[in-house]
């Protein structure tokens, strides 16, 4: 939360008397958000598959 | 509101894979009648004997090797009105229905699965494309004799 209401603060100050907010890292975060998006995909399309294959 | 650029992807890929999987689950259920297996019909579970088509349990042939089992499930058996035998290929339409109380109907390694609920008719179709005898058993505990609740069909090649 701070780290938006500096951003918007720094918007909206003069440039030169704010010093820019770093962007947060995420990308640790992205790969395992993304790392546990894959395995319920290929868990649902996996089972889907097998449901389908016993017709 | 301020959101990263990877909350975004991932608020997207998230979003899209829910859209997928809906989108396909319904194609399924509207467009190729993967329905839950019940036909819609109600008898009374205390006439089930005077009832057509289970006051005549049995397998009939309805076509090109195209099978209707009807079957009346009670405690602790299924009355199939004699021998499932059918030939391999042959595509069954199971009709079943209980006398007493819920039952499962299950056949291992395929897809037929239903709950056999007193009143109501449940109906599956099943293509056995594979020759060997399967197994139809309860799988709704229904009583002392639940376990040794079951059939077997024949499917001669």
């Amino acid at each position: 939360m701070s780290v938006i209401e500096k951003k918007q603060s720094a918007n909206t100050a003069p440039k030169h008397k704010v010093k820019k907010e770093e962007e947060v890292k995420l990308n640790g975060t992205l790969v395992s958000v993304m790392l546990l998006g894959l395995f319920i995909v290929l868990s649902w399309g996996g089972i889907y598959l097998w449901y389908l294959s016993r017709f | 509101m301020h959101l990263h650029k990877f909350e975004k992807l991932w608020l997207i890929v998230g979003s899209g894979a829910l859209v997928v999987f809906l989108l396909i689950i319904g194609i399924n259920a509207f467009a190729m009648g993967h329905t839950p297996p019940s036909d819609n019909s109600t008898l009374d579970p205390k006439q089930v004997d005077q009832t057509a088509p289970f006051d005549q349990p049995g397998l009939k042939k309805i076509g090109e090797n195209e099978y209707e089992a009807v079957i009346v499930a009670q405690a602790f058996t299924f009355n199939t009105g004699g021998d499932l035998k059918i030939p391999k290929g042959a595509k069954v339409h199971f009709k079943v229905t209980s006398k007493d109380v819920v039952h499962g109907f299950q056949i291992p390694k395929t897809n037929v699965n239903m709950m056999i609920t007193p009143g109501h008719v449940n109906t599956l179709t099943h293509t056995f494309n594979e020759a060997g005898n399967y197994l139809i058993l309860c799988n709704e505990y229904c009583g002392v004799g639940h376990q040794a609740m079951g059939v077997t069909i024949e499917v001669t090649p």
